[in-house]
């Protein structure tokens, strides 16, 4: 299928077979912040927003997102920065396979609800799993970031 | 992964039973939050994303959930924050991450009927219907047990005057559940429902009716006839002994919530 995306608004084409998800998708075309983890939409790596919402990209088709704007960690760099540094200084950073992912949800939870509460943030992020489980370093360095202009 | 060759992507309902009728082995797909977990290939898909299904709104005396309306669509929606205090919300706000629940249907998970399914008993508690393409409006507790091929369009839930309580029961945090259950206290008395035992949701028939005779008073022997009344089975999440044990206790919990929502 010849299909028109467009990714961090720009558009692209791509030619993908019928069953292709976005995770595939995204990263032959370099977007490699977009991180395989258990391709079962269990864990939260490969986060993505599909007009503004989180989604799992492992499970959603490719075909499916024409007509919508798809946005990745390399499309809200300026946030990413800012919650990279805050996350870095909480010590939250560790093996770092998750945090990509985890980033993703986080800067949507701040743009939904910027006076998110502790619990308000640990809902928001159940689906993010972290195997290194550096989840109280990432609650301090997310909650920092929540407060920062 | 459950793999596919050709994708049909229906515009309108008529559309969309018109595929079903030519392919009538194809498999619809709603959030298709599954995909990765199954297996195979399918040689013909359709696609349901285009329906224009994705809404919840208030009419009158009911509220609307199209099939393609997210459970985050129905965990945001504001009027659900307050309907049988948030009863709706709670429902889905155990299933998995936030990001799942962006995809995963409301429709789909109604129509599947899904042992597993955290709102089913709710919905069911609630009296909710919901509208098919070919069989119009039905009751979902009638749906249960409908085997036709049908496309689900949306669920009715009505604001009728009642207090309902629910829970789910899981070993971890955004894990399947292993029981879920809800219970209604309306004019007519009380209705008890029990899902992923795990097979689908199902009405306690003899416990609702002992209850409604006995009252608050029953409460011990009507928990303890739920274990009794309805099947249960082992599978990765729980044995038949462990669901059997733990609905005794969670009917128990549903009966003093609802009976203090309803007083």
């Amino acid at each position: 299928m010849e299909l028109t995306l467009q990714i961090n608004g720009v558009k692209k084409k791509v030619n993908v077979e019928p069953d292709e998800m976005l995770l595939e998708t995204l990263r032959n075309l370099g977007f490699f912040s977009v991180r395989c983890g258990c391709d079962t939409t269990n864990c939260g790596l490969c986060t993505i927003w599909v007009d503004g919402e989180t989604v799992l990209s492992c499970a959603y088709p490719t075909f499916r997102a024409v007509n919508h704007e798809i946005t990745t960690l390399e499309g809200v760099v300026e946030e990413a920065s800012l919650l990279a540094r805050c996350l870095a200084s909480e010590g939250a950073d560790q093996c770092g396979y998750c945090t990509t992912g985890m980033m993703m949800s986080a800067i949507a939870l701040k743009r939904e609800n910027k006076q998110a509460s502790d619990d308000e943030i640990r809902a928001f992020l159940v689906g993010n799993l972290c195997r290194c489980s550096g989840y109280e370093a990432h609650l301090r360095g997310i909650r920092k970031f929540m407060e920062e202009a | 992964m459950l793999s596919f060759r050709k994708l049909l992507q229906p515009k309108t309902i008529d559309e969309a039973v018109a595929f079903m009728d030519t392919y009538k082995n194809a498999p619809l797909l709603a959030g298709g939050c599954w995909l990765r977990l199954g297996q195979g290939t399918i040689p013909t898909l359709i696609d349901l994303s285009l329906l224009n299904l994705r809404y919840v709104r208030e009419e009158g005396i009911e509220f609307v959930i199209g099939a393609m309306a997210t459970e985050r669509d129905v965990e945001t929606f504001p009027a659900f924050k307050t309907f049988h205090n948030g009863i709706l919300v709670k429902s889905v706000a155990s299933i998995l991450g936030v990001q799942f629940r962006n995809m995963a249907t409301m429709g789909a998970s109604v129509a599947s009927r899904y042992g597993f399914s955290d709102m089913i008993p709710t919905l069911l508690a609630l009296k909710a219907d919901v509208v098919l393409a070919r069989m119009g409006r039905m009751s979902l507790q009638e749906y249960m047990d409908y085997r036709g091929r049908d496309l689900l369009v949306e669920i009715r839930i009505p604001k009728i005057n009642c207090a309902v309580a629910m829970e789910t029961m899981r070993k971890s945090a955004s894990d399947f559940p292993y029981l879920t259950g809800a219970i209604r206290r309306d004019e007519d008395g009380f209705a008890i429902y029990i899902g992923c035992r795990p097979a689908k949701a199902t009405y306690a028939e003899l416990a609702s009716a002992i209850l409604n005779e006995k009252d608050v008073a029953g409460i011990d022997e009507v928990a303890e006839i739920v274990g009794k009344e309805l099947k249960y089975s082992s599978n990765s999440h729980a044995s038949k002994e462990y669901r059997k044990a733990m609905v005794v206790g969670m009917t128990r919990r549903l009966i003093e919530e609802v009976v203090v929502a309803w007083n």
